[in-house]
């Protein structure tokens, strides 16, 4: 096993100085807050939810006995006794004040461990397979490929403020057992025709709100050239990678927009600039490092013990069967020692359960240790003769479960317990679930079952790449858990046909007991124009430009004016009409144009749908289907559509690649409403109108001062024309027309919403409350985006919207 | 005003002027470069400049620690110049990454005076990347 070099131990204990000087800079105001920031992650301390969280890498997974008793030093010491191993082979001790931090980081230098680059964004600790040196189906042992790692990226002056932090994984085995394929660069030992041993580089994978398989930039890599190439791949990421959005800053992003081949262009590039850099010194500390590797010395004795062991005892014969790996020298096993006793928290060692392992690794395991990216402890060496002293040496300490690879084998990540970024807890659903099939005496028949449960969409419990992942998550306040993959979001129920409309010269309204003509003041005898398509009603179900508005009413015989002065002259000539002339005209006025009703069929949208409904049920209507709307709302507009004989609805949504793309757990509006809003109705809905010439809202004077002087007819930009037919209403009148036309309400104004948008952004209001009150509660956000100014989404204050 | 700070310690930003890489062809021996610029753009030119100052918008965007390594492995010789609120924690990695100065606004200098440069003026030991280079 590798053991620091002067030049090692001289860095490590250099670092700790600066963090303490930067800790000391930050009391005396040298360094602002958000200097110190990426500072203290860079050093593995984060600010959790309850208290200081403090990361330590353990490089490449592998631990030494005594590295180990340390640890279970610091967890007695400074934390609460325990310690908690994550899916990227680090420990991280959850209680640490910050006055002991740096005590700790000189324990931890004392043994050779660090917390540096644990955090940041910067690359991180390099992960690899945890099997390695001991695998029968290894090629070669990968741990001085990620010592050598360690050390190039350790302190690297060009990559410690990369657009996001970076992750890098090798396995030297063809059975991929450390997921490189989800990391930012993943390694994987082969062959090539020659027989040499090289790497298959693959760049850009990664799990997180957008899991994306990583491409191959290089098929075979000779060992000499890795870190010219890896260096290559940082140094076109640094350049190009996204930093106008955190959650679009990642490698794989970078890939997905500029594509696999270009990307890989760009990189051999790069490469063939930085290998002449390389001229030998990094093999030449390789050959050092793979000498530290070098494997054990391998017992020969008898292995009848074990024979006789798995004959006798069948606890012994479950256990063996589960947690044994075939070891390349078939005298020996590679065993894993479950972190997941049911019903314990996945992940969790205490100080005696770590210093107890420490014993067993020093007496039967050649001092070799090993963290494993599912959360256990793994002895890679032990002679199969030991096998059941050891267990029953396990088997007091309850560090026996005959669990691994089975459904209880949960990885699961910190969750709300711990972590600030979580939005539900993962670790009670983990035991649960675990206890449970304990009870069942399921498992073993079940046989080999991953089950991953992340407690937010950063997937740190890896739920996309599992059987079966649970995503927990906050959806209106509420914590809820799903399987991302198997629970998609409901689609609209069919919708029943619309009763065909009878032809206007025998019914001029839609069978139903609701009396066609608005009660108005000042209602004006209604003409119907055309006759009208019998179709039933129409929901395009997918992407925004494929809708088709009808061929305009009124062909244009001439281009139209300019937007502005067409607004001007409509104003002046429909100055002193009311909503139904205004309507009216909008719907057959040449000046305007094509024309199309906007609605969310939300808490009073029923008075506009039905004041257009009784001129014309064949106006295109346009509903934005975010994919987040309540059932009710789905099922009020079916009932609505029915109801007025509206023939033309059609449902605007995001186009399904952009949402695979940009959100695809459906979990966006968790991190950024504004984003969600945008993706989901402002992008569709301008597309959408992109076919018309204007457009109807129900935009009202009384809903604000910066909407007091909103007209009948409004400029978008140079774009198109928005009507406001309802510009003087006041919210009595909308209540009196809703109450005398008998309209039916959206059903979850009973339940005191007041205002209604999409599900897990919308909340009744008390009464008092502003009726928008309930939208994006919580939040500073007051307005989706749709309103537009110039073309372009604006937000409007709240009161106003 | 603005503030040089160098393995020395501070000093003032001498008068010069400076042409963006648009201008490039107007340039009288100082060049401009912001953190967004492809410095292949120079290739050919490295010759005459002298002095290339590059734009540090933040202290947490490191693309010019990037643009700077190239500019290195292009040949270039001259001065190299980061501007911008780096930080005395960056010191280190400006120099390893080529830089030879960092200009400093003058509330930084005051906030991060120059000892607190020159704890990093050290910044040839403790280098992994020396070791691995050669």
């Amino acid at each position: 096993m590798y053991s620091y070099s002067d030049f090692d131990a001289g860095f490590v204990r250099a670092r700790v100085q600066q963090f303490s000087g930067q800790v000391a800079r930050r009391l005396d105001g040298s360094l602002t807050e958000d200097e110190f920031r990426p500072l203290r992650l860079m050093n593995g301390l984060y600010l959790q939810l309850h208290a200081y969280m403090l990361r330590v890498a353990i490089p490449y997974g592998t631990l030494s006995p005594d590295q180990m008793r340390q640890l279970a030093l610091i967890a007695e010491t400074w934390d609460k006794g325990y310690g908690h191993f994550t899916t990227r082979q680090n420990i991280q001790f959850n209680w640490p004040k910050l006055q002991d931090v740096p005590a700790i980081l000189a324990a931890l230098a004392d043994v050779e461990m660090h917390a540096i680059q644990t955090s940041g964004n910067c690359v991180r600790n390099v992960t690899a397979d945890h099997f390695a040196g001991a695998a029968a189906d290894e090629i070669e042992d990968p741990r001085p490929y990620a010592e050598l790692l360690r050390q190039w990226s350790t302190d690297h002056p060009e990559f410690q403020f990369l657009p996001r932090k970076f992750k890098i994984a090798i396995t030297g085995a063809p059975n991929d057992r450390a997921v490189t394929r989800a990391h930012d660069i993943g390694l994987r030992m082969h062959r090539n025709a020659a027989g040499e041993a090289g790497f298959e580089v693959m760049v850009g994978g990664g799990l997180g709100r957008t899991p994306m398989i990583a491409h191959t930039t290089r098929e075979f890599l000779p060992v000499a050239d890795l870190l010219p190439y890896v260096e290559a791949v940082l140094s076109v990421y640094n350049t190009l990678g996204r930093r106008d959005n955190k959650y679009k800053a990642r490698i794989k992003i970078t890939v997905h927009e500029t594509g696999p081949v270009e990307m890989t262009r760009l990189i051999e590039a790069r490469f063939a600039e930085l290998r002449p850099l390389f001229g030998g010194a990094d093999q030449a500390l390789l050959a050092d490092i793979r000498s530290a590797f070098a494997p054990p010395a391998f017992r020969i004795g008898p292995i009848d013990a074990y024979h006789a062991f798995y004959t006798a005892d069948p606890t012994f014969r479950s256990w063996a069967d589960t947690n044994l790996a075939e070891h390349r020298n078939p005298d020996y096993a590679i065993l894993t020692v479950s972190l997941k006793a049911h019903g314990e928290t996945p992940g969790d060692a205490s100080a005696a359960q770590m210093r107890l392992l420490a014993d067993l690794a020093e007496k039967y395991g050649h001092s070799d240790l090993r963290i494993s990216h599912e959360q256990n402890v793994i002895l890679p060496h032990v002679h199969k003769s030991d096998l059941p002293t050891l267990h029953a040496a396990l088997m007091q300490a309850r560090l026996a479960t005959a669990n691994i690879g089975l459904i209880s084998d949960i990885i699961a990540c910190p969750g709300m317990d711990y972590c600030a970024l979580a939005t539900a807890r993962s670790i009670p659903v983990a035991q649960d679930i675990a206890l449970r099939f304990e009870e069942l005496k399921l498992e073993h028949e079940i046989g080999p079952l991953k089950l991953k449960i992340s407690g937010c969409i950063n997937a740190c419990g890896h739920h996309h790449v599992g059987h079966i992942g649970i995503l927990g998550l906050d959806r209106a306040g509420v914590k809820t858990t799903r399987s991302p993959w198997a629970v998609m979001p409901p689609k609209p129920p069919p919708l029943v046909n619309a009763p065909a409309p009878v032809s206007p010269t025998t019914r001029s309204c839609p069978p139903s007991s609701v009396s066609c003509a608005p009660i108005l003041p000042c209602a004006r005898p209604l003409q119907r124009r055309s006759s009208m398509p019998t179709a039933a009603l129409v929901w395009h179900p997918s992407k925004p430009h494929s809708i088709r508005p009808k061929a305009a009413k009124m062909p244009l015989e001439q281009p139209l004016a300019p937007v502005a002065e067409r607004v001007a002259e409509l104003n002046a000539r429909y100055r002193h009409h009311g909503a139904t002339a205004v309507l009216e005209r909008a719907m057959t006025d040449p000046q305007v144009g094509r024309i199309a009703l906007v609605s969310s069929f939300g808490a009073e949208s029923v008075v506009l749908l039905h004041l257009v409904s009784v001129i014309d049920r064949s106006i295109p209507v346009l509903v934005i289907d975010t994919e987040m709307l309540f059932a009710e709302t789905i099922a009020y507009q079916a009932e609505v559509a029915a109801r007025l004989g509206l023939t033309n609805v059609q449902r605007v949504m995001a186009r399904r690649e952009r949402l695979n793309f940009e959100d695809p757990d459906g979990t966006l509006h968790q991190f950024s409403t504004d984003a969600c809003c945008a993706l989901r109705k402002t992008e569709p809905l301008e597309a959408a109108l992109g076919q018309y010439d204007a457009w109807i809202t129900g935009r009202k004077r009384y809903q604000g001062s910066a909407r007091a002087a909103v007209d009948f007819f409004e400029a978008e930009g140079d774009l198109r024309i928005k009507v406001n037919p309802l510009a003087h209403w006041g919210r009595e009148d909308l209540e009196d027309y809703m109450v005398n036309n008998r309209l039916p309400r959206h059903p979850l104004v009973a339940k005191g919403y007041a205002s209604i948008g999409c599900a897990p952004c919308t909340t009744p209001v008390k009464p008092g409350e502003d009726p928008r009150a309930g939208r994006w509660r919580g939040t500073e956000k007051v307005e989706c985006g749709i309103h537009f100014i110039n073309g372009r989404a604006v937000r409007v204050p709240k009161e106003t919207a | 005003m603005s503030v040089i700070v160098t393995d020395a310690g501070f000093a003032p930003a001498p008068d010069q002027i400076f042409v963006p890489l648009a201008d490039l062809a107007n340039h009288q021996g100082a060049v401009d470069l912001a953190h967004t610029d492809d410095p292949e753009v120079l290739r050919g030119h490295l010759g005459n400049v002298a002095l290339i100052r590059i734009a540090f918008p933040a202290f947490n965007d490191g693309r010019a620690f990037t643009i700077a390594r190239r500019l290195r492995m292009m040949g270039y010789t001259g001065q190299l110049r980061a501007a911008g609120p780096v930080i005395a924690d960056q010191y280190a990695m400006l120099r390893r990454t080529g830089f030879d100065a960092v200009e400093i606004p003058d509330d930084l200098a005051l906030r991060q005076p120059a000892a607190q440069w020159q704890a990093r003026a050290d910044w040839r030991a403790h280098d992994y990347q020396s070791r691995l280079r050669a």
